[in-house]
Formats: C-alpha cells, sequence, structure tokens
C-alpha cells in the first residue's frame, strides 16, 4: 500500500502571520504553487491560504448578501481597488482559513483521493503532532498514479 | 392556585428567552409547549387535545400560503428589480434614494413578509449607497422602520395582525379601512423626522449617479413567465381578500387558494420551493399557540383581563391602556409572542362587559409600532444590523434610538391622538 510519506512533497515553502499580502503573491508568482501553509516558529499549522483567498480583501465585506450582480456594468469607485491593502496593511493571518483537511504520514493514498474529492480541494497538509511535515498537491497525485504503473 | 403558577412560570420563562434571543425561538417555543402539555395533563387543566384546538390553523395556513408564493416570486429577480429601478429614479439624491425605496419596502411589506422584502432591497440598496459613496446608514434605518410601520396597515401585513384577524373575524378591508390612514400618517413623519435628523447624511447628491444610470434592471429579472405569473396571482389573492367579505372566505384559505394557482401555474421544483418554507417559523407558531392555549386555561389571562377591566370601566382609556402596553411589551419581548398571549386577554377584557372592536385594533397598533422600539424588537431589525455591520457605517443602538425608538414612541402618541379624537372610528 502506497502511504502518504512516500509522495508527500517535503520541501514545502511556508510563510508566518505576519507575510504580507504582497509577499505572498510574490511566492504565488515565482514558486508556481497555488497552496501556502501559515506556521509558527515550531512548523505548528495555523491555516493556509490559497490563491483564491488572496482576492477576497478586495471585496467588500457586503459582497456575499449581493445575490446578483449582472445588472451593473460600472462599479463606479469599487473599481479602483484599493491598493493600499498591498501597503502592509493585509497580512497573512488577515485572511488565511484553517485547514479544512489534514492528513497524518501514515494514511494511504485512496484515502487522498477520496478527501481530495470530497472536500474539493487541491492540496492537504500532512500534519505529525499538529507540525508540518509536508503537502500532498494533486500534481503529487498525478505523479504517484500514473507514473508509478508506467515505470 | 399551583396550576396558574406553573403555567405561568414555563410561560415567563419561555418570554424571558424571547427576549435574551437564545436558544433559538422555535427550540423555546417546542420545549414550552410540550412543558406546557405535560404540566397541565398531570394538573388535568390542559391535554394534547386542547392543545390541538389552540392552534390557530387560520394564521399557519395564511403564513404557510403567502410563504409558497413569495417563494417562487423571489427567485424571480423582481425585488431586486424594483429596488434597481428606483435607486436609478433617486438620480443620485440620498433624500430620494431613503423616500423612494424606503416607500417601495413598506408597500412591499403591506404584502409580503418583512424580512424576506428587507433580505431582498438592503442588499441592493447598500451596493448603490457604495457605489454613490453615500452613507447607507439612514437608508437602510428607513427601509426597515418603513417596513415595520407599512406592515401594520393591513391584515396581512405583520403576524400581530394576522393573528389578530383571525381571532377578531376583521376582514382584510375592516383592516384597511381602521389601521391604513394611521399607518400612512406615521409614515409620514417618519419619512420627515429622517430629513431631519439625517439631514447632514441626505444633503449632497452624489456625481456617481452616472454609474446608477447606467445600471440595466431588466437584467435582474431572471425568469419573467414565472414573474407574471406570481404576479397574476397575487393580484388575485388580493382582489379575493378585498371580496372575502362578500364571498365568505377565510384569509388562510386566500393564500392558501393563490399558492395553488402560482404552484399549478409556475409548476416549479416541488422539493426546492418547499424546501424554502420557513418551517421553524410555522413550527414557532404553533408550538406558542399551543402554549399560549395552556396558560389561558390554567385560568391566569382570565384574571389579568378581569384585573385590567377593573381598572377603569371607560372603553378609550381601555383602549389606550392596551396600546401603551403593547407598545412596552412588543418593543421588549417581541410583538408575535406577546399579541399571541393577549389575544385571550382581550377576550376576557370584553367579557367584563367592553366592544372588543377598540380593543382590537389598540392592540394591533401597539403590537405593530413596537416592532420599531429596539433593533431587537423586529426580524427585519436583527437582519438590517447585521447587514450593515458588513459596510462602513454599522447601524448601533444608540443610532437605532435616536430614529427607531423615537418613531415609535410617536406613532404610539399619533394612535394615542387618533383613538382620542376619532374613537367613534374604532366601535
Amino acid at each position: 500500500m502506497i502511504k502518504v510519506k512516500d509522495f508527500m512533497t517535503k520541501e514545502v515553502k511556508t510563510i508566518t502571520r505576519q507575510t504580507t499580502i504582497r509577499e505572498i503573491a510574490h511566492f504565488f508568482l515565482s514558486f508556481q504553487v497555488g497552496f501556502l501553509p501559515v506556521v509558527d516558529e515550531e512548523m505548528r499549522l495555523l491555516g493556509e491560504i490559497t490563491k483564491r483567498d488572496i482576492l477576497a480583501p478586495f471585496l467588500p465585506d457586503y459582497f456575499d448578501l449581493l445575490e446578483d450582480i449582472t445588472f451593473i456594468s460600472d462599479f463606479g469607485s469599487l473599481e479602483n481597488l484599493p491598493l493600499e491593502i498591498l501597503e502592509n496593511l493585509i497580512v497573512a493571518e488577515d485572511i488565511m482559513i484553517k485547514s479544512v483537511v489534514t492528513i497524518g504520514q501514515e494514511a494511504s493514498l485512496f484515502k487522498v483521493i477520496a478527501l481530495m474529492a470530497q472536500h474539493d480541494i487541491r492540496h492537504i497538509p500532512v500534519v505529525e503532532k499538529e507540525r508540518l511535515i509536508g503537502i500532498i498537491s494533486r500534481t503529487d497525485m498525478l505523479r504517484v498514479i500514473f507514473q508509478q504503473k508506467g515505470s | 392556585m399551583l396550576n396558574i403558577i406553573g403555567a405561568s412560570v414555563i410561560f415567563a420563562t419561555c418570554f424571558i428567552f424571547f427576549v435574551i434571543g437564545r436558544p433559538d425561538r422555535t427550540i423555546v417555543a417546542m420545549v414550552g409547549a410540550v412543558l406546557m402539555i405535560l404540566f397541565g395533563t398531570w394538573r388535568g387543566f390542559y391535554d394534547h387535545q386542547a392543545a390541538y384546538l389552540a392552534i390557530d390553523y387560520n394564521t399557519i395556513g395564511l403564513l404557510f400560503g403567502m410563504m409558497i408564493i413569495v417563494g417562487i416570486l423571489r427567485g424571480t429577480g423582481f425585488f431586486r428589480y424594483l429596488a434597481i429601478k428606483g435607486a436609478k429614479l433617486a438620480r443620485g439624491d440620498p433624500w430620494k434614494l431613503l423616500l423612494i425605496l424606503g416607500l417601495t419596502t413598506a408597500f412591499i411589506s403591506m404584502l409580503i413578509d418583512n424580512v424576506t422584502t428587507i433580505l431582498l432591497i438592503a442588499p441592493v440598496t447598500i451596493l448603490v449607497s457604495d457605489i454613490l459613496r453615500i452613507n447607507p446608514r439612514p437608508i437602510l434605518l428607513g427601509e426597515v422602520i418603513l417596513s415595520n410601520l407599512g406592515g401594520v396597515g393591513t391584515l396581512v401585513g405583520d403576524p400581530p395582525n394576522i393573528m389578530i384577524g383571525s381571532a377578531s373575524g376583521f376582514s382584510f378591508n375592516s383592516f384597511v379601512i381602521h389601521l391604513m390612514p394611521v399607518v400612512l400618517l406615521a409614515m409620514g413623519i417618519a419619512l420627515l423626522l429622517f430629513k431631519v435628523l439625517y439631514r447632514k447624511d441626505l444633503r449632497s447628491t452624489s456625481r456617481q449617479v452616472e454609474r446608477i444610470i447606467e445600471m440595466d434592471e431588466s437584467r435582474a429579472i431572471k425568469d419573467k413567465p414565472t414573474l407574471f405569473k406570481c404576479i397574476l396571482a397575487l393580484i388575485t389573492v388580493v382582489v379575493l381578500f378585498l371580496l372575502e367579505e362578500k364571498l365568505g372566505l377565510k384569509s388562510a384559505f386566500v393564500a392558501l387558494l393563490g399558492a395553488v394557482f402560482t404552484l399549478i401555474m409556475v409548476q416549479p421544483d416541488v422539493k426546492k420551493i418547499f424546501g424554502e418554507i420557513e418551517w421553524p417559523v410555522l413550527i414557532f407558531f404553533g408550538s406558542l399557540f399551543i402554549m399560549v392555549g395552556g396558560v389561558d386555561k390554567s385560568g391566569i389571562l382570565g384574571l389579568l383581563g378581569a384585573g385590567l377591566a377593573s381598572l377603569s370601566s371607560h372603553p378609550l382609556a381601555m383602549s389606550l391602556l392596551l396600546i401603551w402596553i403593547s407598545v412596552v411589551f412588543s418593543s421588549l419581548a417581541g410583538n408575535i409572542p406577546y399579541t399571541a398571549a393577549m389575544i385571550p386577554v382581550v377576550g376576557h377584557i370584553a367579557a367584563g362587559g367592553f366592544n372588543p372592536n377598540p380593543l382590537w385594533w389598540g392592540l394591533a397598533l401597539g403590537a405593530g409600532f413596537g416592532a420599531n422600539g429596539t433593533p431587537i424588537s423586529s426580524a427585519a431589525g436583527v437582519l438590517i444590523v447585521e447587514m450593515s455591520d458588513k459596510t462602513k457605517s454599522p447601524i448601533t443602538f444608540r443610532n437605532w434610538f435616536k430614529s427607531g425608538t423615537l418613531i415609535t414612541v410617536i406613532s404610539a402618541v399619533l394612535a394615542s391622538l387618533v383613538f382620542i379624537f376619532f374613537f367613534s372610528w374604532f366601535n
């Protein structure tokens, strides 16, 4: 049975609570990752940030009340994105979300497939005693499933 | 004596939880209803049979019927359409925006549940205000306060009126004739007050008005055929409400007829539409009726009625007393549990030799106007405060006391004056 520890990515790019939104965007752009775990000094997992979360601060809070916005063509002053948000105002802890799913390194490949499908997520942090030891992305999954059979 | 104490303790405890707002009122009412039946069965003054009879099916049927029609209507985007249309008419003038959206909300609320109306109009209001760079607070306050006032004007406008209509036997027309003039007057005064209170926020016309004019409200309509069918059903319902006396129909039957009419015309996904019915609200009402039935059977409401009747033998004085008691208690505990409990009391006061008619109208005005007493007096008020928390200028208790509470007092004074000068009108 293939286990998580056999195919997880161990070299994980992590950020801290205080990493700014500008730096986070920089990580996404330069390292080809779509997922950043937020950890403390002892590598304890605090939360995670995906590309989706990084856009949320640009939308007013009340937007989730609107069921439909197709009738608007020009949002007027809203169109001027509040770029001051980028100037160190927003840091990782403001936009991170608590990880819905984590997994242990002894879990099976099939369990990872099932969890990813059920929660519709692309990454799962691998955690041992609250500490982050790796992540599994869908790329890791493709690699382990399809390359193994071919080799 | 034990019956009275036990039943009163159960009911008063539930009432306190209604004020606190937690646990959810439906759970509180269900627990109260079960305890009341248990206690009544043990003491022999109430049982499940009596509980079944205590439920006012006319109220529940009316709510159920309207929920189906509105459930189908809200998916069409009609309310959003009205809000955008109104916003465009205001042409960036904050005062006109308040006037048009406030009155739209008020008139919709005369027929449709206030919470649904606010839920659909307020988000568009917030968006439009943000684009116009004006403060949404006075406009949101205006919408909810006018919505609460508007509902007082008709039998179906707010739950206290539905219950009172059912208990008194007054027709839809009778409600409009007796209450609408007072309500319209109160709405006018409320608007004037807003103009004075928020003159700073409402003064300058926004320069961003083109963005609003450019909005295409026709795109808000998601399903035209269904919209027309719903409007047709609503018109039919209103016409039947107006004719209900002549035709000898009960208002619940009219609402259910409208619901059936809409269902057969639209043939929506039944599971989806019935999933949108607010079952907790219906269960809350049912449980409340069961609880109040037990309290009444214990004898305490009879004593309360006789006690009130002994205070004065003057019909006007009694009506005024009822208006003010109702305003105070409805503000504090919400007007639904209060009205449910007061309906039997009015019956008992009338049994002491009073003409019940002015008492019913007094109860309706007091309980209805009480909804604006505090931000938590009405479900629509709670909702608008929650929504405003997502804007840059949240509605605080202080804001509410300055507008809502003041308007409650003014509208209660107005109701009292109308009673004093035109008492024979309410006989």
